[in-house]
């Protein structure tokens, strides 16, 4: 029961970094969507310009909507954000802010690298003056991906090491409790195989019964997660998150499995290996 | 069937339980091994079934060099011996039926099949009221049948006995021999351990003596020289 149980632990980690692996392209999506780049604009272009480069900027295979803001709507926009005290702006020039194109992108491009690189050709556009976004936020989505896979490898693999010990530390005692049965099969000359394969199939079974496990309290805690985090976050799901797929949860049974196996088998060499 | 040249066998470097042992068994010989304790026959009888490897020497039993075997080559060579340990080695939590039984499903008899070779087999040793008893409730004599009876459900070509009689009284002595005889008339060669010379010249048997390991009389083939 321990021995499935440390299989369990090692696979809901495992699990569970998948999991959050799966979904953070959703979660970033959605969240991304308040990603957005600001291509400011010379004061001195004609509309015919503005509509020219408006076109050329929608037509970017990664721009899902370019919006003008002109100088005027962005002081009113500003007056509006200061609110009550909009009075002292009385008297500001409309030539005061810049005008600007909101660009959104469509959602496989919401990554920093894709940003970066729209921002690299709307700075090179004619009438372009600068191009803001929020590099950092993007940035950080991006480790935060690159830190999960790390944390999945590096965690993982030490505790499926643990779960490793264990199981075939469970073995070995099986094999201890039954040596002299197996030691009166090997002198009637029982074939090797006959004599190993039952202790393959308990440590098989029970890294698979670990897997199981770990999938059943994964389910537990995602679903829990699932209605949790919009109501403590107030940020809802762009796309609801989904659980592991198929075959996630495939790879997660058979991992368990082979951890069960690969434990019997250095048990088995430890103790019967001549 | 037996050639062993040049045998030795070093478990410490200082003695040597075996020392240059040259020995030739005939297919259908009964042949014993005497030798005072600590002669070094049972280690004889161990480098013969593969229970331990000889640290020099060539060592060919039933065609095969024991000496390199694999372990599934070493499993094929024991399904075709009869063993009878010093100490049994029955399991005591199964009953005489089933410790007869195993030693034929593990090579590959039909559990059924298995189980009806060794009822028979106790039943011809006068153990058939107590095939169902474990061996904890046996007397020594009783377990020791069963030993035998276990050495002899796969109807080996090699009977392979270490000190079968030793602790038995003389009657039970007799009767286990007699089933070891038994199956030497069919065929099988038979190699027994022990220092019992009374019980190795019992019957005018091949003795081969071993002393300090190492064999000081190959023996005669007594039988075939009085013929
Ligand atoms: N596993 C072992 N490790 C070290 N020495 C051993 C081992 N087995 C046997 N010996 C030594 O090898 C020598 C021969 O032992 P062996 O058991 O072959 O004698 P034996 O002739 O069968 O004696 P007995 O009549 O008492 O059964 C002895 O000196 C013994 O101490
Ligand atoms: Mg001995």
């Amino acid at each position: 029961m321990l021995t499935a149980g440390t299989v369990a632990l090692t696979l809901f980690l495992l699990g569970g970094f998948l999991l959050l692996q799966e979904n953070l392209h959703g979660l970033v999506q959605g969240w991304g969507s308040a990603i957005q780049i600001f291509a400011y604009v010379d004061g001195g272009l004609s509309a015919a310009d503005v509509s020219s480069l408006s076109t050329r900027i929608g037509a970017y295979p990664e721009v899902e909507s370019a919006r003008f803001v002109s100088q005027t709507e962005a002081l009113a926009s500003f007056k509006k954000s200061v609110g009550a005290q909009s009075g002292i702006l009385e008297g500001v020039p409309a030539e005061a802010l810049p005008a600007s194109f909101d660009i959104a992108l469509k959602p496989p491009s919401r990554d920093p690298a894709s940003i970066a690189a729209v921002a690299q050709r709307l700075r090179a556009e004619k009438g372009v003056t600068q191009v803001d976004y929020a590099a950092e936020w993007a940035e950080k989505l991006d480790l935060l991906a690159l830190s999960l896979a790390a944390a999945k490898w590096i965690l993982g693999g030490f505790i499926a090491v643990a779960a490793l010990f264990i199981v075939s530390n469970s073995v070995k005692l099986a094999i201890i409790a039954r040596r002299d049965e197996i030691e009166v099969m090997e002198l009637a000359g029982a074939p090797p195989a006959l004599i190993r394969v039952p202790f393959l199939i308990e440590g098989m079974s029970q890294g698979l019964a670990g897997a199981a496990l770990s999938l059943a309290l994964l389910a537990a805690v995602f679903s829990l997660a699932v209605s949790a985090l919009p109501r403590a976050t107030g940020i809802a799901y762009a796309q609801p998150p989904h659980f592991l797929t198929i075959e996630s949860c495939a790879v997660l049974l058979i991992v368990g499995t082979a951890i069960g196996a690969a434990a019997s088998l250095f048990a088995l060499g430890r103790q019967l290996g001549r | 069937m037996i050639r062993l040249a040049g045998v030795s066998k070093l478990y410490s470097p200082e003695s040597p339980a075996l020392a240059d042992v040259n020995l030739d068994i005939d297919r259908g010989e009964f042949v014993f091994l005497n030798g005072p304790t600590g002669a070094g026959k049972t280690t004889l009888l161990k480098i013969l079934f593969g229970g331990v490897r000889a640290s020099a020497g060539d060592v060919l039993v039933l065609g095969r060099d024991l000496r390199r075997l694999s372990s599934r080559a070493l499993a094929a060579h024991r399904r075709a011996l009869g063993l009878v340990c010093q100490e049994f080695k029955l399991l005591p939590s199964m009953t005489a039926l089933d410790n007869v039984a195993l030693a034929a499903e593990v090579t590959g008899v039909s559990a059924r099949e298995s189980r009806r070779r060794a009822a028979a087999l106790l039943e011809d040793l006068g153990l058939g009221a107590k095939r169902h008893a474990k061996p904890p409730m046996l007397s020594a004599g009783e377990r020791q049948k069963v030993a035998v009876a276990r050495a002899l459900v796969n109807d080996p070509s090699l009977i392979l006995g270490d000190e079968p009689t030793e602790n038995l009284d003389a009657a039970t002595a007799d009767a286990t021999m007699s089933l070891i005889e038994r199956a030497h008339e069919r065929g099988a060669t038979v190699v027994i351990a022990t220092h019992d010379a009374a019980l190795a010249g019992r019957s005018g048997q091949r003795v081969v003596l071993l002393e300090h390991g190492r064999v000081v009389e190959p023996g005669a083939r007594l039988r075939e020289a009085a013929l």
